[in-house]
This record gives structure tokens, sequence and C-alpha cells, in this order.
């Protein structure tokens, strides 16, 4: 039966081609003249017509004007002409003889019919035509306020900067916003493709561009405190109060694809880990852990890691309540740095593509649920939160990481950024109890995958996030009573 | 039978109005605040206590909280020169930014703020919101006014009397963000100030970037931030 049809729509296709071709043989005029035909047949009809009047052997096919006739892609009157109110009478009372230009014969036997063919074929070549000349070359820098006198008065009664063409100038660089807004194809530009100057287009551009130029103007933003520096320096909240910011590459706009909210899921909210296994301690926890096992290549690659805001101890005892300094007091981007919770609650807010883990600081760790794959490596920053995708499965989060900057990891493993590490995140019937068991696995590092857990207990429902303060000024951060290890 | 008809029907209108009541808008997604669209912040009516010295004395707590890299907080969080991660569930929104500012947590499991006796005030205040309609309102106070950044765009800055309302719409089919920012403060305005950012949503595709560095003792840094503008 397929084969059937498929034979029927292919007869049906050949003979709609011989036909195409039978119409373009049998033509009874200069077919390379004419060019190609067109796929509108109206449209097809009206060219033909302007030749057989004669219209383009003076004006041109294309407008191109020959001699002393009127050129009408440039003509200020066919710019003003609304379906044939201009063109029409003329036609039909011809121009004489001036001094500059060749007379125009009437043509009083025209028919409106056919004046509506010429007309139709006058305006759209001089669209064509004249967005290929507008949007020839490179765009040039036009007067911004110029451009929004333009604009208010053209465009204004259907666009909006901050409406419909808001972000423009991150979708389109210049030279496309001037095809965008020039492109015959949109019916209703065309008053202004067959009137606007050259000029008036570069000045619109740069209008509507204005938030580029004046973006690319300013410093980028390498850091955030040179984001926020202007107003440190000033010291005046009234003046450059807000932040510089740089320019997102040129992304889109997307436009949104509605759907339904979050679902509440039993995974959502805060959790504590308090280690009551571990009798309270962490190092008491995870040496009950099974110890990894290495590879010879992996054992090869441990070494032991000193935090690197440690400072160096000054070796000697000292008096009871005189502090030790014991790190630079380095305050930055903080964040889930690291994969494993330590002790402060962290919460979970799963989304429709994401799952996003938030502490009680700055940053959060990004899970990915959207199906998307890792990136390749060589595009990922190794970091103390890697790159995650994960899978529901059930109730259970399924995450997998790559990326992670090397070092060390609980009970004796070792990682580099290939190492993967799979978390099942697990919640208790009673949904207060959190399981999340880590699996590590690398061939170059593990003989086998290293697994352990820890446990959360859900933070209560009128709980409420704190703030984890942290000020690099404050010697006090510096400082700790308790011995650096090589003192105890 | 009418009446099981009539009993249906309400059934229905019920399951119905809880699931329309439901249906908000989500917000989640990736937000880069625009600049051409946020840079209108008209000037603060300020109120005549805030003069020249009070201002400058804010002005340098603010310096020494970029100079040592302290969690900016509100309002500088919501200018983040970085996409704003925002996450919404039933009961909770969160905007984690890629700065050093703490993350935001907006609860919309309560309708009242936590009570003063026990609330610590933060660099971001304690947020509270509910849906009026299409339009996600939050209320925050309980703001710390002396750490982190507490300039506020166009003038005046965040203290233990600032009152936050933020309004939060959806445009443009969904891919920009409107947020509305109204201060009232009777230490610092005449009147509310009011303000709106505008944010475009990135593609579902974006990649999170590690944070921006902030590192106190990296003396170049230093010495940009302490030379003479």
């Amino acid at each position: 039966m397929t084969r059937v049809l498929t034979s029927i729509c292919f007869i049906a296709f050949a003979a709609a081609v011989a036909a195409q071709s039978t119409t373009a043989v049998h033509r009874s005029y200069d077919t390379a003249f004419l060019g190609p035909v067109l796929p509108d047949p109206v449209l097809q009809h009206a060219k033909e017509t302007f030749v057989l009047f004669g219209c383009a052997y003076c004006h041109g096919l294309d407008l191109v004007s020959r001699g002393e006739a009127t050129d009408l892609m440039h003509s200020a009157l066919v710019g003003r002409d609304e379906n044939g109110s201009r063109i029409g009478p003329l036609l039909r009372m011809g121009i004489p003889q001036t001094a500059k230009l060749s007379p125009m014969p009437q043509f009083s036997d025209l028919s409106d019919h056919q004046i509506n063919d010429l007309v139709r074929w006058i305006h759209y070549a001089r669209q064509q035509g004249r967005y290929r000349e507008l949007t020839t070359g490179p765009v040039k820098t036009g007067d911004a306020a110029a451009g929004k006198s333009y604009f208010d008065r053209a465009c204004s009664s259907c666009h909006k900067v901050d409406g419909d063409l808001s972000g423009i100038d991150r979708k389109y660089d210049a030279a496309a916003l001037r095809a965008a807004m020039l492109e015959p194809k949109q019916e209703r530009h065309h008053t202004i493709v067959e009137n606007i100057g050259a000029d008036d287009v570069a000045n619109v551009v740069s209008y509507l561009r204005r938030g580029r130029a004046s973006a690319s103007n300013r410093p980028t933003v390498t850091t955030v405190s040179t984001s926020f520096a202007n107003v440190a320096k000033t010291g005046d909240p009234n003046g450059d109060g807000l932040a510089r910011w740089a320019p997102f590459t040129s992304l889109a706009p997307q436009v949104f694809e509605p759907g339904k909210g979050s679902d509440t899921h039993r995974l959502e909210g805060g959790w504590v880990r308090l280690d009551t296994t571990g009798s309270g301690s962490f190092g008491g926890l995870t040496s009950s852990f099974a110890r990894a096992v290495l590879t010879p290549a992996g054992a090869a690659r441990v070494k032991p890691q000193r935090d690197p805001d440690d400072v160096d101890p000054d070796n000697k005892p000292h008096k009871a309540g005189e502090p030790y300094i014991v790190t630079q007091g380095r305050c930055g981007v903080g964040g889930p740095g690291v994969i494993e919770p330590n002790s402060a609650a962290f919460f979970i807010v799963p989304s429709r593509d994401e799952v996003l883990l938030v502490r009680e600081g700055p940053g959060g760790r990004h899970i990915y649920t959207d199906g998307r794959d890792h990136p390749p490596l060589s595009r990922i920053v190794p970091s103390g939160a890697g790159h995650s995708t994960a899978t529901w499965e059930g109730d259970d989060l399924l995450v997998d990481t790559i990326g992670l900057a090397e070092g060390a990891v609980t009970a004796g493993g070792w990682r580099t950024p290939e190492t993967h590490v799979a978390e099942r995140y697990h919640v208790a019937e009673d949904g207060m109890h959190l399981r999340i068991t880590f699996t590590w696995t690398d061939p170059k590092i593990y003989a086998r995958p290293h697994s352990y857990s820890f446990d959360f207990e859900r933070v209560p429902a009128d709980g409420y996030a704190f703030e984890n303060w942290c000020d690099s000024g404050d010697p006090l951060q510096r400082q700790s009573v308790v011995p650096p290890e090589q003192l105890k | 039978m009418i009446r099981h008809l009539l009993v249906a029907a309400s059934v229905w209108c019920v399951v119905t109005g809880v699931a329309a009541a439901q249906a908000h808008p989500d917000l989640s997604g990736f937000w880069e605040l625009t600049y051409q669209d946020s840079q209108h912040v008209p000037r603060a009516q300020l109120s005549p206590r805030v003069t020249r010295p009070v201002i400058e004395a804010q002005a340098k707590k603010d310096f020494k909280a970029v100079r040592w890299c302290n969690v900016l907080g509100m309002p500088a969080i919501m200018a983040s020169p970085r996409p704003l991660d925002i996450r919404q569930t039933d009961r909770l929104v969160v905007i984690a930014a890629e700065i050093n500012a703490t993350t935001r947590y907006i609860y919309l499991s309560r309708t009242e703020h936590i009570g003063k006796d026990i609330f610590d005030p933060t660099t971001n205040g304690d947020s509270i919101g509910r849906w009026d309609g299409e339009t996600l309102v939050v209320d925050t106070i309980g703001f710390d006014p002396d750490k982190g950044m507490t300039a506020i765009p166009g003038g005046g800055f965040r203290t233990a009397s600032s009152h936050l309302v933020e309004r939060y719409r959806l445009l443009n089919n969904g891919s920009t963000l409107s947020v509305t920012f109204t201060w009232t403060d009777p230490a610092v305005y005449r009147t509310p100030h009011l303000y709106e950012f505008r944010y475009t949503r990135l593609p579902r595709d974006y990649e999170a970037r590690l944070p921006l560095n902030c590192d106190p003792f990296d003396e170049g840094r230093t010495a940009f931030l302490t030379a003479r503008p």
C-alpha cells in the first residue's frame, strides 16, 4: 500500500514539474530578460505587464532607469503612492516633455486592473532594489537622537523600544538589525523601505542599539569588586549608585514555554547533617566508612593537602587565652564549594529544569535535570562542585558529576576532573530523613567503586535560613584559641 | 439526579478553582539584568536628615564591605553583573547569584515575618511572598544597617527600619522579568522610592559559571579600590 501511494505521489510530482517546464518554454517573450519565474503568479503577471506596456524599456525592469526616464527607484512621487493613488492618474495623463526629462506617453486606455498590475510591480521592484541598496556596505554610525526622532514619527505606532523591541540590540548586530528593519517581507515596513534614506537608517540603528553602544564604552567587569567599585569609590549612592555590568554574550531572549510550576517534591526543603551515628563528630562518622580501594596509579596521585588559606604557625605555645593566627581570614564567594554538605543546613529547591542546592551563604550548586549532557571536560573549569546533571527515579534524585578539582575524597579516595561521582538522594518514608549515597568511579583511580552515605534531618517547616557572615577585615576571623595541629 | 449534578458541579468548581489558584507563573530560570531597561532609576526623595555627612558615612561602610569581600546583600544582589538563578516552588522562591551575596530566600509558606525578638537582621532581611494574580509580591524587613552593601539605586541606603516591597511580573511571553522595588523608610526617604529593573531570561541551556572571585588580599584589587577616583 505504501509503495502504491509513493508511486502516485511521484507521478503527480513529475506531472507538476512537467507542466511548470511547459509553461516556461512556451513564453512568447525573452525569458532571459524577464528572469526566473516568480513564485507568486500575481506578481509574475504584474512583472510581465510592466514589460508588455513598454515601461521596462525606459524605466528598467528593476527600476534602474535608462536615459532620461524618471528614476522610479528614488522618485518621491512613487514613494508617496498608495495602491496607484498617484501613479494611476499620471499614467493616464502622461507627462509632457520638460527641459530635463523626456515625455511619457499617455496610457489612457489602461484598465484599472492593468494599472494595478503596473503599480504592484513598481512597488515590489522598488522595495527589493532599495533593500539591496540600503543594506549593502557597513553600517554607518548614526545619530541616535535623530534616530529616536525618526522612530517616534514612523515606528512608534507599532513598536516600543521598551516593549516588543526590548533587547533587540542583543538579538541582532548592527547589520542584522538594519536588514531586519528593512526586510521587504514585512509588509508593514513597505512604506518605510521605499522612503527612508540611508542616513535615517543609520540613525535608527544607532538609536535602537544605544544600550549596546554605551555598554561597550564601559569597562568590562572582571571581578565583583570592580562591579561595585564606583559606588565605593565615589561615596555617593545617589550618583553612580548602580553597578556597572558587562553585557552578556549576545544571547537572544528566550520565549518562555508555559508549563506548570514546580511540583511539591519530597526532596524540597531544608536539611541538616547531624551525624548521630558519628556521635556528632564528622571524623567519627567517616572513620566508619569502608576505605577506598585505589589502583596503583590512583594511590600515586594521593598527596597531603593543606588549606591554602592556612598561615604558617609561629611554632611556639601561647598562653591560655592568647589566640593563634591560623588563617588569612579570607572571605570570597562561598556557596556549596564542595559536593558533600557540612554541618551547615542546606536547602534543596527542585524546579522544572534544575535542582538548586543552596546554603546560608552566596552561590548555589546547579544540578541540571533538563536532559542535557556534561560539556566536554575542556570546557569545564574544575571546581569543588564540578558539573552536575541528574535524572529522577521515582522520588530519588540521581546525580552524576564530573569536572571536580583534583583533591582528596572522604575515606581515602581521590578525584580528578575526569572522576565521576554518582549521588542518590533518597527521602525516607517518614519524609523527615534524607540519605545521600556517594559512589566514586574512575578506572584510573579506583580499583572498584568507592561508596558511602551521609544522613540528614529535615529542617522544621517553620525554620528559615540564617546568614553566614564573613569579614576578611575582622582580625578576629584570623584567630583561633585552638593550637595549630603541630603544636597539639 | 439534579442534586447529584449540583454536587458534581460544585466539586468541579472547587477543584478547578484550586487548580487555577495554584497555577502561578513560574519564575524559575536564569535571569540577566538588562542594562538599558534598568538604568532609569529616579532620584530618591531623601529625608532632610540624610545629609551629606550621613551619606558619606554610609558610603564608607559600603566601601569596607567591598574592600573586604563581605557578602553584599540587598539590593546589590539584584543588580548582579552576572545572571541570577531564580527557582520557585510552592513554598519558596530562591534567588542565587554568582557574586558574593548571600542567597535570598522568599518564603511563600508564611504570611508573617519572623518576630523581631528572634530574627537577627541580615543583609537580605526576612522576605515573605504572596501571589497577587500573576504578580509575586515580596515584602522584606529585617535588614542589617551595617553589613554588606547598603546603597540603594537612585539614592539612600537600607537601614534597620527599611521596608521593601517588590513586585515580580513576567512580560513578553515570559522572556522578560520585571521587578519593581518600592523602598519606604522614614529614616531615609520623604516619599516611597520606586524603581524598576528588568531581566532577560537566558536560554534554557545556559550553564551557570563559577562565581566571580573576590580576593581581599589581592594587591592589585586593593590598589584599584584605594586609588583616588
